[in-house]
């Protein structure tokens, strides 16, 4: 049988059982998941997930079938089909760096912070917030597209942390690995 | 995504708590650079020093910034000058020191250390000259570090030697009197002397080691405090078991830290990795004190009654954190005491809590030796050449390094203080009890102990 793949995203209010409603869903329509990242977010249940299911199925098909599986979970779905060619390729050798910010939170501040980052071609490729009695902290994975845009990021930090009255720290994937995993140094740092 | 808490935790180490690597030093062997003509010597050890030292400044600067992580000290030791300049005279010998000043200045380095002998048996006519010629060749160069090992676990004690370094000690702190005599930070004793030892002023490139070679130092002792007293302060009733657990995970992350800064310039240099030191080295920068965290711990005044346990505590949990962070720790990795570069210690001793008595006492158990500690100007050689062989036998018996960096302050005496500024910091002039003057006299070699029979 020929397949191709498509992205799912689905999102609820949190409760046992909507991860095999989905997948129960995803295989009744003879297709198999090959990837899943799910995270639960004040009580809310979200999940990405890509899947191999039969060549030339209609996302809207897939969306119904995914959505009226068990209609009592209140499951809203967003299909698309799989491309898999990225819109942001990095640089070779283009390093993968940890962005913390901590400050008084106020609102706007995420939009400035993410703003400031694709001013400088910089990709989010996580994201953690977290905001207790007033301030926040936020830790982004991101990834430079190229040297220049490294520096780049780097020039602008300091006015930035300046502007929005936020604490702003630049650190490198590999300290953060050498500091919390146990291996060899050599296995665990990019050349 | 990482854990939050690790990468917080990581945050925390460089925004709050001082964390960096406080030296990268390159051994070089200069054995090659030996010749009987003073001048060609000279050119070797510029040519060598050059090739393989040019690019440490720039290449560790760039490591610093592509992991964000500051590297305070760029230092070069290379092999014991006794070793490559026999044959020069007093002259010779102070030429040699001038040239690695100069390049040391030229390459951008703040120290070259390796103006030292190994003498733990006996001296050659070589290290003799070295011995003797100390006082120029480190009073009049500003980079220039010397070491002279004396003793050994497997040699016993050279108590000639011993005196001959302190007559050379004193004569090097007169020529430096206007800066309290300052020219004996440089200049440090051993006993059981590590051949790849990246702190100064004791880094030397021994026997054994390649041909060249990235050793770092790494710092922390803000680190480890700042974890001590999280854990008091969100822990109930933590126990000295805790607190040595705790310790040992900090220690791990900080080596970590060092092995992969060495690691990453060795690869840009094209030169071998050698080891790491977990030495905690403090600052007099508030924040940056051993003394800080023996208080963290509960010891007030240091020097006080449990100061030893203490420092036998923490020091055994960095080397059990270090050691499986790495395996590749080396150098010194024991607890630097120097008194006049830790402000909380150098408090201790102006208030009378911490002795050169105590500070043996925590030699015995874990300290690097008397470091950076100041006595009065007008000790005798006899005097402070016991002081240095009551230290080479507590390291010669006890199987460890000890060292002295004695400082005798020409013109003052207990109770006044000296002062070197920056990262040397000032100190009081401690008291030094003399009576033992006789003993020294006889000299001759205080023979190996029984276990250094050891095959």
């Amino acid at each position: 049988m020929k397949t191709e793949a498509f992205v799912l995203a689905v999102t609820a209010r949190d409760r046992p059982g909507i991860i095999a409603a989905i997948t129960e869903a995803v295989f009744a329509l003879g297709g198999n998941v090959t990837e899943l990242s799910q995270t639960v977010m004040g009580g809310y249940f979200t999940l990405i997930l890509r899947a191999d299911l039969p060549a030339g199925l209609d996302p809207a098909r897939i969306k119904q079938a995914v959505e009226q599986a068990r209609p009592e979970l209140g499951l809203a779905v967003h299909v698309r089909r799989y491309r898999p060619e990225p819109l942001f390729r990095p640089a070779e050798g283009a390093q993968v760096y940890f962005l913390t910010v901590q400050g008084p939170d106020r609102p706007g501040l995420i939009a400035a912070v993410t703003r400031f980052l694709a001013e400088h071609d910089v990709n989010i490729e996580d994201l953690y917030t977290r905001s207790e009695t007033g301030n926040i902290t936020m830790i982004f994975q991101i990834h430079p597209r190229d040297a220049g845009a490294l520096e780049g990021l780097r020039a602008g930090l300091p006015a930035l942390a300046e502007r929005l009255g936020v604490d702003l720290h630049l650190l490198h994937r590999d300290i953060l690995r050498t500091t919390s995993e146990v291996g060899a140094i050599r296995r665990l740092v990019q050349p | 995504m990482m854990r939050i808490e690790d990468i917080l935790m990581t945050l925390r180490m460089f925004q709050d708590e001082n964390c960096d690597v406080r030296t990268v030093t390159l051994g070089i062997n200069l054995m090659d650079c030996a010749d009987p003509d003073v001048a060609a010597c000279c050119g070797k050890v510029r040519d060598k020093l050059q090739r393989l030292a040019g690019r440490l400044v720039t290449e560790g600067r760039a490591v610093s910034a592509r992991y964000g992580i500051p590297i305070v000290n760029y230092r070069i030791a290379v092999t014991p000058v006794a070793w490559w300049a026999a044959g020069h005279d007093h002259n010779g010998l102070v030429r040699i020191a001038r040239t690695l000043d100069q390049v040391a200045a030229d390459i951008g380095v703040d120290f070259i250390g390796g103006f030292s002998a190994l003498v733990e048996k006996g001296e050659t006519e070589a290290d003799r000259r070295l011995i003797a010629a100390l006082p120029e060749a480190l009073g009049t160069t500003s980079r220039v570090c010397g070491s002279v090992n004396v003793a050994s676990s497997r040699a016993g004690i050279n108590m000639d030697a011993i005196l001959a370094v302190s007559r050379s000690l004193l004569e090097l702190a007169r020529r430096t009197a206007e800066a309290d005599g300052f020219g004996c930070a440089k200049l440090v004793v051993f006993a059981n002397v590590p051949d790849d030892n990246p702190f100064m002023a004791g880094a030397l490139h021994g026997a054994g080691e390649p041909e060249c070679v990235v050793n770092v130092g790494v710092s922390g002792p803000g680190v480890v405090k700042r974890a001590v007293e999280r854990l008091r302060a969100h822990t109930a009733h933590p126990d000295l078991g805790e607190i040595a657990e705790e310790i040992k995970h900090t220690a791990f992350r900080i080596t970590r830290i060092g092995e992969l800064i060495g690691t990453a310039l060795a690869q840009r240099l094209e030169v071998s990795f050698g080891i790491v030191d977990l030495s905690l080295a403090p600052t007099p920068k508030i924040g940056d004190s051993v003394g800080e965290i023996l208080q963290a711990m509960g010891i007030e005044n240091i020097g006080a009654a449990g100061s030893t346990a203490a420092l036998a505590l923490l020091t055994d949990a960095v080397k059990k954190g270090g050691a499986f962070a790495s395996s590749s720790v080396g150098g010194l990795s024991g607890a630097f005491i120097p008194v006049s570069e830790d402000t909380v210690l150098a408090q201790a001793a102006a208030a009378g809590h911490l002795s050169i008595e105590k500070l043996e006492a925590i030699t015995a158990i874990c300290s690097v030796g008397l470091d950076m500690v100041c006595i009065p100007g007008d000790t005798a050689a006899e005097t402070l050449a016991g002081v240095i062989a009551d230290e080479c036998a507590i390291g010669v018996m006890n199987h460890k390094t000890t060292a002295c960096r004695l400082i005798p302050v020409p013109g003052k005496g207990p109770g006044e203080v000296a002062v070197f500024g920056g990262l040397f910091g000032e100190a009081p002039v401690m008291p030094v009890r003399a009576g033992g003057e006789g003993f020294i006299r006889l000299g001759g070699r205080i023979p190996a102990p029984i276990h250094a029979l050891r095959n």
